[in-house]
């Protein structure tokens, strides 16, 4: 009895061990395969995360070889053509297809610093090609300079074409990653890339009046005086810019050297702290800021704003303003105002202004626009009267009011146009700003006045 | 039965969410449609009769015969047989829909998912610098959209591969505050504090020697800012 009792608790102690490592294997087993599982989705999410990053790139890629394909048939054709409607069919071609490919390209920077000469090419020739379409259409013809800048802007085409499709041998390899191939700076993929921005490389300089063109950087500050003021004037004018919430602990830093030098200023005042920028070339002042000032309630009316707007600009010492446009969002009125001369608004001339809807006190402003353009100038008379003009409108417009306006031309220049507002006729009831060229009587521009989320905007 | 109630209601949340993102974003992008006019309608309009969609003639104006070429090129391409021309449709076509104009004579050129865009990245790049440098680095991104060395749109800007960390890093998800939305509204309003700049670098941690050959024109807090 004793030894069959004996025999049965030496069993089941072996039972007990079994049972231990039979439990012990299983958990093993099943952390294991729940391990793994988790693994292989890690792995799975990581390789879908590629996946879709290889599929982004390589859509940008060929639909940068496809552009640049439509760009170099586009040029080529553009450099055959004779009559005005193929040669504008080839040139709106160029400009589609160099917008496009841009976009692209941009997708392949591999450089911190971003700026690509490649780019620069491509979106100047869409540009000159813009640039090229409205002088046709205004009766110009395509000069031997032109004619010769379409024919270095098809050869560098023709160039990049050749390197993307040696490219393509690379890029067409099964084992091929955009994503490896670009974070190595030695592929020949991130090589070839770079090799369009190399200071070998020449593209054609393209002399036009675009938003793209070179002309542009070498703007210079017309309204700025030639004398410069001290720290002790900036703090002056400081003060006269926020004459309205007071000042105190008015500190006057060094800002920026480029272009024209600045002081930035800060300060405190009864708004919170307040940010003004002031040229040192005549202590204009550039802009300035309240961003701690808050609207709770909109109690002013638009043209009380633009009211006070005009006062405002008159005793920071910028003479001859006239609101020209206001705009409410967020509780704060935007106001346009634009320089007056002789019956005519000068709408390059622009100072902007933000004024509280709660109390109408002035809490921001912004005078680059007329620091780069106000100058004295001679403004012609119109050849076209007001009647003449209006018959350049469209007779689904019914127009309520006309004036005489100076605005931007496309790139450079300035252009004197009657500026005639009116409502289309139908239910929609849109609202239209129509600017014809008081000396030709062409239909120049067209905004459209548009009551979106950030108050009422021109488009 | 109560977690499965919250769970419904999350989805139904979350699905409310989605619809209003891509509603906004569909009403918010900009269109050509019937009664459109301009050189971009002339663009499509010439596109259109060379791929043999449209027949009429290439006058910039998008009548009914520009309606029934757009909805011939949405069939073929699979896209929704709208006739209008929306952010898919140019896409297809090849057209952007938002000029690149700089003339523009008030602050409502760029949309308000831009301006939220350019405060996200404004927040990235510069909280905790002072005001006047996150004004700074808002202007610098607007600068890049207007010369040609760079992308065109804001977004295209601040999305260019390797050209802010914020991307790289993922921080460019951060929700912006208060003062990045006001620095990005004054940076589109006009206030470029650094007068053109296209760069900015923190010298205590900026690898590239590149960047150390640029001219500095300006410093903000922890920022240099460079042509």
């Amino acid at each position: 009895m004793d030894r069959e009792r004996l025999y049965r608790s030496k069993d089941h102690r072996k039972i007990g061990w079994i049972l231990v490592i039979v439990l012990l294997t299983a958990a093993l087993i099943t952390m294991s395969v729940l391990f793994a599982i988790a693994k292989i989705g890690q792995m799975d999410s990581v390789r879908e995360y590629r996946a879709l990053a290889e599929s982004t790139y390589s859509k940008s890629y060929y639909a940068l070889v496809y552009n640049i394909d439509g760009l170099e048939t586009a040029t080529e054709k553009l450099s055959v053509a004779s009559g005005k409607a193929t040669r504008q069919e080839y040139l709106a071609d160029i400009t589609s297809y160099a917008t496009a490919a841009a976009e692209n390209m941009s997708n392949f920077s591999s450089e911190e610093t971003g700026d690509s000469k490649i780019l620069k090419f491509i979106n100047q020739s869409g540009d000159f090609a813009k640039y090229l379409d409205d002088k046709l259409n205004k009766g110009g013809s395509i000069s031997d300079q032109d004619r010769e800048t379409i024919a270095e802007i098809s050869s560098s085409v023709r160039e990049i074409k050749r390197t993307l499709a040696e490219l393509g041998n690379e890029v067409q390899r099964g084992d091929f990653s955009f994503v490896d191939a670009l974070k190595e700076r030695d592929s020949l993929f991130s090589a070839t890339l770079r090799a369009f921005d190399d200071k070998e490389v020449a593209y054609p300089s393209m002399i036009y009046d675009g938003p793209f063109s070179d002309a542009l950087n070498d703007k210079e500050p017309k309204a700025l005086s030639k004398e410069r003021v001290d720290e002790v004037d900036a703090e002056e004018v400081a003060a006269r810019v926020l004459k309205e919430v007071g000042t105190t602990n008015i500190l006057v830093k060094e800002g920026s050297k480029n272009i024209f030098e600045t002081y930035d200023v800060e300060a405190d005042t009864a708004k919170g702290r307040a940010y003004i920028t002031i040229a040192k070339q005549g202590g204009m002042p550039v802009s300035f800021s309240l961003p701690e000032a808050t609207s709770q309630s909109v109690a002013i009316t638009a043209a009380e704003a633009e009211s006070f707007a005009e006062r405002y600009v008159q005793d920071v010492g910028i003479l001859s303003m006239k609101a020209v446009w206001a705009s409410l969002y967020d509780k704060v009125y935007y106001i346009n105002l634009a320089a007056y001369e002789e019956g005519v608004i000068l709408y390059p001339d622009l100072v902007k202004v933000k004024v509280s809807a709660e109390d109408g006190s002035i809490v921001g402003m912004d005078c680059l626009n007329y620091i780069y353009n106000h100058t004295a100038r001679i403004i012609g008379a119109p050849t076209v009267t007001e009647h003449e003009a209006s018959e350049a409108i469209s007779e689904y417009l019914v127009v309520s009011s006309c004036r005489l306006t100076l605005i931007p031309a496309k790139g450079e220049g300035e252009i004197l146009a009657y500026e005639f507002f009116g409502t289309k006729g139908d239910a929609s009831g849109d609202k239209y700003f129509v600017y014809v060229d008081a000396q030709t009587g062409e239909e120049l521009k067209i905004m459209r006045v548009l009551d979106g989320e950030r108050g009422l905007l021109l488009q | 039965m109560r977690k499965f109630f919250t769970f419904v209601l999350y989805i139904a949340i979350f699905s409310a969410v989605l619809v209003t993102c891509f509603v906004s974003e569909e009403t918010s992008a900009e269109v050509l449609k019937q009664g459109s006019t301009g050189s971009l309608v002339k663009t499509v309009q010439t596109k259109l009769k060379n791929w043999g969609y449209y027949t009429g003639s290439v006058d910039g104006i998008f009548g009914t015969k520009t309606v029934a070429a757009v909805k011939y090129f949405q069939r073929v391409n699979g896209l929704i047989q709208d006739g209008i021309i929306g952010a898919k449709t140019a896409a297809a076509m090849g057209v952007t829909l938002t000029s690149s104009s700089t003339t523009s004579s008030t602050s409502g050129s760029y949309s308000s998912s831009d301006s939220y865009l350019l405060a996200k990245c404004i927040y990235a790049e510069a909280r905790g610098e002072p005001y006047t440098g996150q004004v700074a680095v808002g202007a610098v991104i607007l600068n890049r959209v207007r010369s040609s060395k760079f992308p065109n749109s804001i977004s295209g800007v601040i999305y260019q591969p390797y050209a802010f960390t914020c991307v790289s890093d993922g921080q460019i998800n951060l929700t912006p505050d208060a003062t990045a939305k006001k620095a990005a509204q004054d940076a589109l309003n006009g206030w470029d504090p650094t007068n053109g700049c296209l760069y900015y670098y923190n010298p205590a941690t900026a690898t590239s020697s590149w960047i150390w050959s640029r001219t500095v024109m300006l410093s903000i807090g922890k920022h240099n800012f460079a042509v």
